[in-house]
């Protein structure tokens, strides 16, 4: 059983200017031990999807209105989508711990680095005092934090960066949840430091074997940390399948525009020009009929522009692998 | 901190000793004041002034003596009333504005903050707007209209509290009331304003995320934040408390200060007015530098320069 | 085959970037509380205007055999002790009233911009100094310091009354005339209410010359030549205005409060002039034999300070859209 299994979830906004679907009928899974990597640019719903997980999005105006989110409990999984606030507080930090973007504005600038820490432990294992210290000192260290007594006592803006988004993976991995999902986490950082902490993300996930959902828009870090990819395109789907698989053989064309538009080395030389996609990703107020990236798209036909794709599934590279297209790979000039 | 609070308090003293030295001049070139050639005082008063400002030493050694009486806390005699010291008057009605701005304050930070916190937590739903119309009528009535309808309503038509004076505790509720609406409504709005901003900030999210019931949220994450605009507010709201005093004293007969102010004011009493304005500028400025620390407590990102 | 999408799919355009300006106009207008309040500020500026002269009573016309009389359909709003009609004067009143708010205010503007403006512009010591200035200032009780400057200094044949006199001299027939004295008191009052309140809005313009002072956008227009008007009017000025104009809208409310306290403490507006805290105080003295006589003047301000402050507060809404409500 999958320890996460998401099936066509979707989550929109109801907003004055009308009904924004941010998230339109997106399904993956995650295994444990595992990373799956959500993939696609700003305003594709990732970010959108991994609050759903969590029930974390806004609302009002934001609200999940189909679909399931089946999280393994036991021997069975419950849906989080029809789960009760109170089941949900329990898991959340607990059962499934979430880290984000910015640690600057994600850790609370009043109050010490302990005690936002320590909060974790008291909310789900009711844990305090001294032995809720010692926890946290351990993570601390375990996050490779140098110095850690006497960082617990520290502010947050008296940290770097970097050290910020450590306290931040310590502070989700203290209960040891069996799904860390992780919302972009290097993408404020700088590129030494990102490399750091991804390598810091894959040991203890490799320790703890929790899995990750990791959110991201970055193919570099896609291809160093991926098991498996799920490629994103305004709020659905568009390809999903093992990171080699993607990689060397994409089946979608956004997948392959996006590849490239990226310098690579694995492929060799042969390109010396990146090739950026024309035209910009749809404002999710105002979707296109039919496939949403037909407009930008260098294979559209027809169907393209009045049906949404059925997804093929099929074996790639020895791994399950499916793609939204109307226009099979053979087809296309 | 401690060594911050000495340094703020002793960077207060240039400031007093600005104000004093304009005060000292101005009431000098009151054109007729205790120091105009045809000042307008009974005989006495005038031998009195005589007697104690030596006037026609040079004006420096009138400002040292001036500096020094102040040091001794001698603030002079009433310019109109013979024989009553500047002191004498101060030291009865000083306590009295105390206690009434101490408690207008206390109900207007306990009556404000929830309100407030209503506001920005059930943000857009009635009751938000109800709580904000409230905070907007206290800011737009005037005190010395809200004090008649009050004391007309509650008073005269209900018998409920006296109409006036200042003897038990029954006859400080109206004037706390009507001292205390206004800055509460400030308080209200500043509050909600800033549990706003607090919010909507990535670090709630990151609470909500591990866990903690909405309410724990609330308490222990963004309440120390979307105080801040209140605790900043202490300071000029305090200045603008004690301002408004000045009116409920009069109308309701309380022997504080600010109606000793007022009537000194209106009676051209120079030496009174001067003794007042000196008395509320230092103690706003003590109290305003108390506020900054405060402020710097609680803000640990504030760096104590 | 795999040619260009054809031309008549609608490719989603950049979407054009609709200006601050009518984006905060439109804002406005969804805020239905700001609009009705600039509504009733319109009525009642227009009344103030008219009644006094298009209505049916003169508002200096006494009837003492009448005296105080209640509301009625000869007198909407009574009488007063001098069978003057009430509505008359409390709608001359709100000229005073009024012109007391804009012009403080206006005062206040002028100050406030100026030294906000050369302290942000110039900053490092010079700003330090003036800043510190606005801090001490903003703690100490200016009201205070205003009563005090009007005893000693308001006075007929004082400093400020000379000043005034001589200002004025070369423009009317006769500046001694005792009748202008209450015109001093007037202006003294702007002057002093202005003083009172520059403070804030010095703040906002020193933050806001200061925000755009930094701005690389600036830098890099003028490397490539733009010039600095260009840059400063379409620009800078429309970001910077917002605050300053949220700021003098809120602030006309705060002075006529003031005005009218101090004119109930005898210190402000004075006879003949009259304004609503003039008449407010007034009423309140004889508030148990003619009530009317507080309440109309007393409902006059209290609803335009309402008004101002809920168009204050839209307007700060429509021009700030990160403070969203939602």
């Amino acid at each position: 059983m999958a320890l996460l299994e998401v099936d066509d979830l979707q989550t929109h906004f109801f907003t004055e200017e009308g009904v924004v679907k941010a998230v339109d009928g997106v399904s993956f899974r995650v295994d444990r031990g595992e990373v799956v990597c959500l993939v696609g640019e700003s305003g594709s719903g990732k970010s959108v999807t991994s609050l759903s997980l969590l029930g974390l999005v806004p609302s009002p105006p934001g609200r999940i209105v189909g679909g399931s989110i089946r999280f393994q409990n036991g021997e069975t999984s419950e849906d989080l989508v029809k789960a009760s606030e109170a089941r949900m507080r329990s898991i959340r930090g607990d059962r499934i711990a979430m880290i984000f973007q910015d640690p600057m504005t994600s850790l609370n600038p009043y109050m010490r680095i302990g005690r936002q820490l320590a909060e974790v432990l008291e909310v789900h294992q009711d844990l305090r005092g001294d032995a809720a210290r010692k926890r946290c000192l351990e993570m601390l260290e375990a996050v490779g934090i140098p110095g850690a007594a006497s960082r617990l006592d520290d502010h947050p803006h008296q940290l770097s960066g970097g050290m910020r988004q450590r306290v931040m993976i310590a502070m989700a991995l203290l209960c040891a949840p069996d799904l860390l999902i992780a919302d972009e986490p290097t993408t404020a950082l700088d590129v030494t430091i990102q490399a750091q902490i991804l390598e810091l993300i894959e040991e203890r996930k490799n320790e703890m074997g929790v899995g990750v959902l990791f959110i991201t828009h970055d193919l570099g870090v896609v291809a160093k940390m991926a098991d498996r990819v799920a490629v994103m395109y305004a709020g659905r789907l568009v390809e999903q399948g093992s990171v080699d698989a993607i990689f060397e053989q994409p089946q979608h064309p956004y997948t392959e525009a996006l590849l490239r538009s990226i310098p690579r080395i694995d492929t060799g030389g042969g390109r010396d020009r990146l090739e950026a996609i024309d035209g910009l990703p749809p404002s999710p107020a105002n979707l296109p009929p039919g496939c949403p990236f037909h407009p930008r798209c260098r294979y559209a036909v027809d169907p393209c522009r009045e049906t949404f794709p059925d997804r093929r599934r099929f074996d790639l590279d020895g791994h399950p692998h499916e793609a939204a297209c109307h226009v099979p790979p053979e087809e296309r000039g | 901190m401690g060594s911050y609070a000495l340094r703020r308090l002793l960077g207060l003293i240039p400031t007093l000793l600005l104000v004093v030295t304009l005060v000292f001049f101005l009431v000098r070139l009151a054109p007729g004041g205790p120091f105009d050639a045809e000042r307008a005082a009974p005989p006495e008063v005038i031998a009195a002034l005589e007697a104690k400002y030596n006037l026609d030493a040079p004006l420096g050694e009138q400002y040292f003596r001036f500096l020094g009486d102040l040091l001794k806390g001698d603030l002079g005699y009433s310019f109109k009333y013979p024989g009553r010291t500047v002191n004498e008057i101060i030291a009865l009605s000083l306590p009295v504005s105390m206690t009434l701005g101490f408690w207008a304050m206390i109900v207007a930070l306990t009556f404000g903050i929830p309100l407030g916190m209503i506001g920005a937590i059930r943000q857009n739903t009635w009751k938000d707007t109800t709580a904000m119309a409230v905070a907007m009528l206290g800011i737009s009535i005037p005190r010395f209209v809200l004090a008649p309808l009050l004391v007309l309503w509650l008073s005269l038509g209900l018998y409920l509290f006296p109409v006036a004076r200042w003897e038990t505790w029954r006859h400080m509720v109206l004037p706390v009331i009507c001292a205390a609406l206004p800055t509460m409504a400030y308080v209200a709005r500043l509050t909600r304003g800033g549990m706003l901003e607090v919010i909507h900030a990535d670090y709630i999210r990151t609470a909500r995320a591990k866990g903690l019931a909405e309410r724990q949220v609330v308490i222990r994450h963004a309440l120390r934040g979307g105080l801040l605009p209140v605790v900043s507010f202490l300071g000029p709201g305090f200045s603008a408390l004690l301002v408004g005093s000045l009116v409920i004293e009069q109308i309701f007969s309380i022997p504080g200060m600010g109606r000793y102010f007022v009537e000194a004011a209106q009676n051209r009493d120079y030496t009174i007015v001067m003794g007042v304005t000196l008395v509320y500028g230092t103690l706003l400025m003590v109290l305003n530098a108390v506020v900054d620390m405060a402020y710097a407590w609680l803000d640990p990102r504030v760096k104590l320069s | 085959m795999s040619e260009a999408v054809a031309d008549d799919v609608a490719v989603p355009e950049a979407e054009s970037g609709s200006s601050l300006w009518r984006d905060a106009w439109r804002r406005l207008k969804k805020n239905r509380a700001a609009v009705v309040s600039a509504v009733i500020l319109a009525m009642m500026i227009l009344g103030c205007v008219l009644v006094p002269v298009l209505g049916s009573h003169d508002y200096a016309s006494q009837d003492l055999a009448l005296g105080a009389t209640a509301p009625s359909g000869e007198h909407w709003m009574g009488t007063d002790p001098l069978g003057r009609d009430i509505m008359a004067r409390v709608f001359l009143g709100g000229r005073v009233s009024f012109a007391v708010g804009v012009i403080a205010t206006l005062v206040s503007f002028a100050i406030g911009v100026t030294w906000g403006g050369v302290a942000g512009y110039f900053g490092g010591r010079v700003d330090s100094a003036m800043m510190r200035v606005v801090d001490v200032l903003y703690t100490f009780p200016f009201l205070i310091l205003v009563i005090l400057l009007q005893v000693f200094f308001a006075n007929k044949d004082g400093t400020f009354h000379h000043l005034f006199q001589g200002i004025i001299g070369p423009l009317v027939e006769d500046a001694a005339d005792p009748s202008w004295f209450p015109v001093f008191q007037i202006c003294f009052v702007f002057a002093a209410l202005g003083g009172i309140s520059w403070l804030t809005m010095a703040r906002i313009v020193r933050g806001q010359v200061i925000a755009l002072r930094e701005q690389p956008f600036v830098e890099a227009a003028r490397s490539i030549g733009v010039g600095h008007a260009a840059i400063i009017f379409r620009h800078l000025l429309p970001n910077a205005l917002g605050p300053i104009i949220v700021y003098t809208t809120l602030t006309i409310p705060q002075i006529m409060l003031t005005e009218a306290f101090l004119s109930f403490l005898g210190m402000g507006t004075q006879e003949p002039l009259s304004s609503w805290g003039l008449l407010a105080a007034k009423g309140a003295e004889v508030m148990e034999l003619y009530p009317w006589m507080l309440v109309f003047p007393a409902v006059m301000l209290a609803l335009t300070l309402f008004c101002f402050n809920f168009l204050g507060d839209g307007l700060r809404d429509a021009l700030d859209p990160r403070i969203r409500k939602d």
